[in-house]
């Protein structure tokens, strides 16, 4: 069939797989993506957006409470229509999903809903997919395919979600208030989902195997952040591991164990979260018959081009490697295409990645800690300032948390930085753009940055770490 | 004109073959003489091919990638005559693009203008806002324009484009970075950029050990970028930090020992050296007194967190001070391999601007040239550097006779706005006990 053959055919229609198709259809290419699930992928059904709707209402909720004592604003009794704030959160959904739908035609990308299964280096067969019609082609056929399925959500082995045990996706859509919530795993889901129950109320127990929240960011961080959550009043039990879970007069109970030993416990919940990590979605696309190889954990192979040890296939995103993000995987997607096009030399930095967690308060961090720093055998300069001492802070009362930049000794060129506090998220990309420019602290320190504004303790950070704080 | 052909070159004493790894010339490309024409692989290291003589690169003979016997007809280069117009046609095309519109009337009237009086042309801002201003200016000022223009040299500094980091970078390792070619969003240049700079630039310049005999009675030369920055460094490092010299004598019999049974064992890769030998020592003793390996910065002082120790390396155009990095925690054979691929390096190319930066601490060795003493300056912002002659023999007094021993004399330099006289010495003294007792550089502490 003439109509269907292409120059790339994305499997996947995610933050990775959407924003690679459209640039490659930019670059002249024409371009198919076959989707089994919903335009948009996890990023915007199952993750990150309607989760942002989701905390939106948690910070509402939370300004509500604290209006009378703060501002002196009196509200009355504050309820909550929780099936609303899940609906909500799904319109948000929608509404994007429908904006992939829509690019995808203003880009002539065409567009199949199947499962899909590389059947040679330039072939793709097409299957129905569950719940969907069947596809409008059997396979297609593309010079190059790239491949961008993501990762699915991770559970303990012999465990699958269903009354009240939850992994993101069915939390999501779960519209009751739970009165009490069990979170196993204080990554970045489990911390925004304890964050969000909280905040509507809910009594949260947050257990973590490591023995700091977020493990693997810098460590004064994660303290800060353990702080809060306790303020709030959450129960973080942190270096306990878990054991077994069991169902118990409609309600469920966890059994975990302390790392450093003593007697298991048991607790119980209305609803468990299960957020310990995903797994990437290489599995049942035929990439063994292709001679595609796939790395221990799961991810697929690449090189340097974003190619995998197929010719002509290629891959991106949360299939090929961590940090697990969707601003990664569109950055890796549009690199990908361009080094195809021949436009981009190969290579990608993976240390201007932004991490970003947004319970409150927020926190965000790019490049390396200190501790990795140090780790690596550079000298450092550390720069440090609490947001109690930003003007913009102190009068909005958002002093929670602080800015660490970490500098190398030498060249004072910006390692790192690491944000706890509330607009963290939207801060960071400040110090993205300025290790994509290879900027220094000097330059941070000579910006003038407008007052009041929270962004001043980036600038003071950078100047810190020579010494030159004006304000602490 | 006559073509001459070029050959395999014998880049090296045993070489017989060599291999083209790739031409940095295409055939029609204008030559200079000493430009270089291909990068060749040899027995010994990569090596840059130069050209003998002016004129334009003709058929390539020996593709990259391939080897011939030295000897073999790689290239025909056309004569001098044919590449004289292709080479000197590109300062005048650049003037041009800087002049733009302007030249065309400035070379007719030019010489009958009267010098401008308009203060919206200062000299300084040369020739770039020359070409912007010529849209709104009128014809007399635009010859005026270009004859201020003109004088001014074509100067990239103002609008080279390159990060702060490289800025930085190069500042410190002293590299002129408009020579830098920058692969960022219009050509700016980046810290890999300039990592890859380095690189080449090692493979042409520092390729040969010293030639000090270099220059003809009378004739000026022009200092290399890299003299200069050692110029500046030097005088800088005289005018502002009090130097004193402290000197001790250091009994060597069993360091020497100690050396020829390692070589005799036969159980290391690398040939451990007196240099890795005096390292380490250096090393143990700045460990045990920090105040050494420190510097003076804001007026205060402060202590390095790791052992850093530059080995100062004369090279054709001055010297280079490769760092062998957190010496503290390297084993005398780690310091032995760490520092044979650095001083390779320092013959063949190859250094990160990394390899060439850091250091907390400087040794400079002349004990191959047979010096008996001598003290050294020392490298700002560090606090001392050490001067090691050679090892020879010398009478000694052993258990109450007179003997003949081997010995060596090492003299530190101090900066004596942080560093007393009395914590020199003591570190001289330590430094000594483990030269004495070199058992001690074996044992991880």
């Amino acid at each position: 069939m003439a109509g269907l053959k292409y120059d790339l055919a994305v499997i996947g229609s995610g933050p990775g797989g959407y924003v690679a198709a459209i640039r490659a259809s930019q670059l002249k290419m024409k371009v198919a993506v076959v989707e089994r699930d919903r335009p948009g992928g996890v990023c915007l059904n199952w993750g990150c957006i309607p989760s942002k709707a989701l905390l939106d209402s948690a910070e509402t909720m939370e300004s509500i409470r604290g209006a009378g004592k703060e501002h002196g604003i009196q509200t009355g009794e504050v309820s909550v229509d929780f099936k609303r704030v899940i609906a909500r959160s799904r319109e948000a959904a929608d509404k994007l999903a429908r904006g992939v739908l829509f690019l995808f035609r203003k880009n002539k990308i065409d567009y199949f809903e199947a499962n899909a299964t590389v059947s040679s280096p330039h072939t793709i067969t097409l299957a129905q997919a569950e719940g969907k019609k069947a596809p409008a082609a059997a396979a297609i056929e593309a010079e190059r395919i790239l491949i961008a399925t993501g990762s699915g959500e991770r559970l303990f082995p012999g465990m699958t979600p269903g009354d009240g045990l939850l992994t993101s996706r069915e939390a999501l859509v779960y519209d009751r208030l739970p009165e009490s919530v069990i979170v196993i795993g204080a990554g970045a889901v489990g911390l925004e989902f304890g964050y969000f129950y909280r905040a509507f109320g809910a009594g949260v127990t947050i257990v973590e195997l490591e023995k700091q929240m977020l493990p693997g960011f810098d460590a004064e961080i994660a303290e800060e952040l353990r702080r809060a959550f306790v303020k709030r009043g959450t129960t973080v039990m942190l270096g306990h591991a878990y054991k077994s879970i069991a169902r118990r007069d409609g309600r469920l109970a966890v059994t975990i164990e302390a790392v450093a030993g003593g007697a298991a416990q048991t607790i119980e919940a209305e609803v468990v979260l299960v957020a310990v990590g995903r797994r990437p979605l290489s599995p049942g696309m035929g990439l063994e018959k292709i001679g595609a190889e796939v790395e221990r954990g799961g991810f697929i192979k690449i090189d340097d081009s974003f190619q995998t040890t197929c010719r002509g296939v290629y891959a991106i995103g949360d299939v090929v490697r961590p940090p697990l993000l969707a601003h990664k995987a569109s950055a890796e997607g549009i690199a990908a295409v361009e080094i195809m096009a021949g436009v981009r030399q190969p290579g990608f930095d993976l240390l201007s990645i932004a991490g970003c967690i947004y319970c409150q308060p927020e926190v965000a961090t790019v490049g390396l800690s200190e501790a990795e720093a140090r780790a690596q055998g550079i000298e450092v300069k550390v720069g440090k300032i609490p947001f109690r001492a930003i003007g913009k802070a102190v009068a909005t009362n958002r002093v929670e948390g602080f800015v660490k930049i970490v500098a190398g000794r030498q060249y004072r060129e910006v390692l790192g930085c690491q944000i706890i506090g509330h607009g963290a998220t939207d801060l960071i990309s400040e110090v993205v753009l300025g290790r994509t420019l290879e900027a220094t602290t000097a330059e941070f320190g000579k910006t003038v940055h407008p007052h009041p504004t929270l962004s001043e303790a980036i600038m003071e950070a950078a100047l810190a770490a020579q010494d030159e704080a004006i304000i602490v | 004109m006559a073509s001459n052909e070029i050959t395999m070159p014998k880049l090296s004493d045993t070489m017989e073959e060599g291999k083209i790894i790739r031409w940095l010339k295409r055939p029609g490309d204008a030559v200079a003489r000493g430009e270089a024409l291909a990068d060749v692989e040899t027995d010994k290291a990569d090596m840059v091919l130069e050209a003998f003589e002016d004129g334009v690169l003709g058929e390539i003979k020996l593709k990259e990638g391939e080897s011939a016997p030295v000897g073999a007809v790689i290239a025909v280069m056309k004569g001098a005559g044919e590449a004289a117009p292709a080479s000197r046609e590109k300062p005048a095309a650049e003037a041009q693009s800087a002049g733009d519109g302007a030249r065309i009337e400035a070379d007719a009237e030019a010489e009958d203008t009267p010098a401008p009086e308009g203060p919206e042309f200062h000299p300084a801002m040369g020739a770039n806002l020359a070409a912007g201003a010529t849209a709104m200016a009128r014809p007399p000022r635009l010859a005026a324009v270009k004859s201020q223009a003109e004088p001014a040299p074509r100067t990239d500094e103002p609008k080279l484009k390159a990060s702060p980091l490289a800025r930085r970078a190069a500042e410190e390792a002293g590299i002129d970075l408009a020579q830098v070619r920058g692969t960022g969003p219009d050509g700016r240049i980046t810290k890999r950029d300039l990592d890859s700079y380095v690189r080449e630039q090692q493979m042409f310049r520092v390729r040969r050990l010293v030639s000090p005999d270099k220059g003809a009675p009378g004739s000026h030369e022009e200092l290399s970028r890299m003299r200069k920055t050692i110029a500046n460094r030097m005088a800088a490092s005289k005018r502002e930090i009090p130097h004193f010299y402290v000197t001790v004598e250091i009994d060597m019999e069993e360091a020497v020992r100690l050396k020829s049974s390692l070589e005799q064992s036969e159980l290391f890769d690398q040939d451990i050296t007196y240099n890795d030998i005096i390292v380490k020592g250096t090393a143990l003793a700045l460990g045990r007194y920090p105040r050494i390996n420190s510097s003076y910065e804001n007026d205060g002082i402060t202590i390095r967190p790791q052992i850093n120790i530059g080995v100062a390396v004369a090279v054709e155009d001055g010297l280079i001070v490769p760092v062998i990095k957190d010496c503290g925690r390297l084993s005398l054979p780690e310091i032995a391999r760490k520092s044979h691929l650095l001083v390779g390096k320092a013959a063949h190319g190859g250094f990160t601007t990394d390899e060439l930066s850091g250091a907390t601490f400087t040794i400079s060795n002349m004990g191959m040239l047979g010096i008996e003493h001598f003290a050294a300056v020392i490298n700002p912002p560090q606090a001392a550097i050490l001067a090691v002659s050679a090892i020879k023999d010398r009478p000694v007094v052993r258990e109450g006779k007179l003997a003949v021993g081997k010995t060596m004399m090492v003299t530190l330099s101090c900066d004596h706005r942080i560093v007393d006289g009395v914590v020199a010495g003591r570190f001289l003294q330590e430094l000594k006990r483990f030269l004495e007792n070199p058992a001690t550089l074996l044992v991880q502490i």
